[in-house]
């Protein structure tokens, strides 16, 4: 056996160029595949990501009338406890109050319908990052008297930092809301739909605003583990008082899991044909190897190797291209997609304006989980193994004279 | 020959008669809840399954052509004003200093959060020119001996409803209830007045319930504390300039 192993090591480097032909064939189709599997997840992610953190968070609880009709009439009230029974939870990073409605925005000639969004400052700021976005003035501070403007929104009313916002709107139980604003920061919204309409305020403000004092129309919980979002759904679930609800953000954005489905299933067809294109340039390589070394094989089986073991050589080199195909691959597409990971693609033309109209930033994201790239290195790993059948069986079916004549 | 001639213009006359009647319980009614012109202190009450709330205000009206009222009560509402001038309507709002003209595209929403639309308070319609009335009948309520009056629009009248019954009571001429119907002949609203006092210088009902059909629970109830009637105000009163002054 060791002995096998070291001649299989021994003749890989016998031929130098063919073994490195051969594995640098690996090496691409493993770059390949995990490169395009990288890509689909990336945009996956960067949806979830753009809708789940710059909106509705992982999970939300609200009053259970609030989802059919949002208007402040169906806002609750939170009892602390509750906060902090949720934030007990495994897995739960954040738990954050925000109280969301409408208003016309104005300054002193145009006006616009606005959505004003009552957040949590230092909260909003961990889900959603949101303070980087600030291109001028600053960020809320917890009890600031001032407003974020989303940037379309200040560009179509004109507001600088420091300008006067006016707010009209109707409160809670019909109570007027009228207001006037400092503008504090100006920030671009990724979503294009919230970039022309969206209002910061604290949510202190935004309650003073409304009347709607000691209420929120959601609680927006975040996970550091997306994938154990029904888990903790159930969890809140239990301890969910009377009249509240619990959603996920694929039950509030059913249309984006259901994109994401049917882009991934398309996405599985093509990997299924890039695998059979890249396990056909395998097997084209080794029988291009195997024809190579006919005669060889037919002399070291005529000076006496026994055909079990000229096989068993054979397929651990098979095994070691493979292997070391796949490894190289791996390190390679990691750091391939690493660089694609920091340096998205930007799209242009059409297809930029088509994603911005979903809400989305038109850049081709990559993601870089880890599973994208051992999948790809062992489903190659087990294609070279099964090719490996090929050289087997044609030792086995050789025959000396016809061997030696070649 | 006589007799028979006799017989039409009798008639004739007869139905003119009664015709003019009911112009007549109308405009009475109309006019008696209205005044030429008058200041009022009121409160409206707005009731809902799970809560209620009340705003409290002063009015100025001046026929049907003008109105002003000034909130007095939340305080977070206090000082706003609505002036009425013909169908148009502006509210002033202190808070954010903006005068805010109210279009047309927001007539049919509530005012204040009340069951009332904008365009009940600025509707300038009037019963007696804008509508076809006919005499159902009559009917007692609360006690009182009333008219049942059908008042179908006219074709070219500016009015959402499409039709309106209105109860009279015979004696007095207090309008004790309304109901409001669509043009497809659906109940919307129904109006019932009641608490018939002595204000100022005549007896009106001061308290009105107006009650939505499609929506169990909900209605606003405006109470009239004190009324002037035929006070001394001129139509300039109802300006733009005089919504930041008055108190």
């Amino acid at each position: 056996m060791k002995t096998n192993i070291k001649l299989a090591w021994r003749n890989l480097w016998r031929n130098r160029r063919r073994t490195i032909i051969t594995i640098s064939s690996i090496v691409f189709s493993v770059l390949l595949a995990s490169w395009m599997r990288s890509m689909q997840e990336g945009s996956y992610s960067s949806m979830i990501e753009n809708v789940v953190q710059y909106y509705s968070g992982y999970l939300q609880v609200q009053d259970t009338a609030y989802w059919e009709e949002q208007t402040l009439e169906n806002t609750m009230k939170v009892e602390p406890e509750f906060v902090k029974e949720i934030q007990k939870i495994e897995n739960v990073t954040l738990v954050s109050h925000r109280i969301e409605s409408f208003a016309l925005a104005a300054n002193h000639q145009h006006s616009k319908p606005a959505i004003v969004l009552g957040i949590e400052p230092e909260k909003e700021n961990k889900i959603t990052n949101i303070s980087k976005r600030i291109t001028k003035g600053s960020f809320l501070n917890a009890g600031d008297n001032g407003v974020i403007l989303a940037k379309g929104l200040a560009d179509y009313l004109d507001f600088e930092v420091g300008d006067t916002l006016v707010m009209i709107g109707q409160g809670y139980h019909g109570i007027s809301a009228n207001g006037l604003f400092e503008v504090k920061g100006i920030l671009n919204h990724p979503n294009q739909e919230f970039n022309k309409r969206l209002v910061f305020m604290d949510i202190k403000k935004a309650r003073d605003f409304y009347s709607a004092y000691g209420l929120s129309t959601s609680l927006v919980i975040m996970t550091d583990d997306h994938n154990e979002v029904e888990k903790l759904k159930n969890n809140i679930a239990e301890i969910l008082p009377p009249g509240k609800t619990v959603m996920t953000w694929y039950e509030m954005q059913p249309e984006i899991q259901q994109l994401i489905q049917s882009d991934r299933g398309s996405g599985i067809i093509m990997l299924g044909i890039l695998y059979l294109i890249i396990a056909f340039g395998m097997f084209s390589v080794v029988m291009m190897m195997v024809k190579e070394r006919t005669r060889e094989f037919g002399v070291v089986h005529a000076v006496g190797m026994k055909k079990a073991r000229l096989s068993a050589v054979v397929f651990f080199e098979t095994v070691y291209i493979g292997l070391i195909g796949c490894i190289i691959g791996l390190i390679a597409s990691y750091f391939f997609c690493l660089y694609f990971y920091h340096n998205p693609i930007p799209l242009t033309g059409q297809t930029a304006a088509a994603t911005e109209q979903y809400g989305m930033e038109p850049y081709m994201y990559f993601s870089l989980a880890p599973p994208l790239f051992y999948n790809q290195m062992i489903l190659v790993f087990f294609i070279s193994i099964f090719i490996s059948v090929f050289p087997v069986y044609n030792i086995f079916r050789l025959k000396i004279t016809k061997a030696l004549r070649t | 020959m006589k007799t028979i001639s006799f017989v039409i213009t009798f008639c004739t006359i007869s139905i003119v008669s009664w015709s003019q009647n009911v112009d007549e319980i109308i405009r009475r009614a109309d006019e008696k809840f209205r005044g030429e012109s008058s200041k009022s202190k009121l409160t409206m009450i707005i009731e809902r399954p799970t809560w209620s709330r009340k705003i409290s205000m002063k009015s100025w009206t001046l026929g049907n052509e003008y109105s002003m009222i000034y909130i007095t009560a939340p305080a977070k509402e206090e000082g706003q004003v609505f002036l009425k001038r013909g169908n148009q309507m502006w509210n002033w709002v202190p808070t954010i200093e903006r005068m805010i003209k109210i279009p047309p595209s927001m007539m049919m929403q509530s005012w204040m959060g009340s069951d009332f639309t904008n365009d009940d308070l600025v509707n300038a319609s009037s019963l007696v020119e804008d509508y076809n009335n006919e005499l159902l009948g009559e009917d007692t309520i609360r006690g009182f001996d009333c008219y049942k009056i059908k008042l179908i629009p006219k074709i070219d009248a500016p009015v959402v409803w499409g039709k309106i019954i209105m109860w009279v009571s015979k004696e007095e001429y207090h309008w004790l209830r309304g109901e409001y119907y669509d043009e497809e002949g659906n109940l919307v609203n129904t109006e019932i007045m009641m608490n018939i006092k002595k204000m100022d210088d005549r007896e009106i009902p001061t308290r009105l319930e107006m009650i939505p059909a499609d929506e169990e629970g909900q209605k606003t109830i405006l109470i009239f504390e004190e009324i002037e009637f035929n006070i001394d105000i001129t139509e300039s009163f109802f300006s733009q300039q005089n919504m930041r002054r008055v108190r």
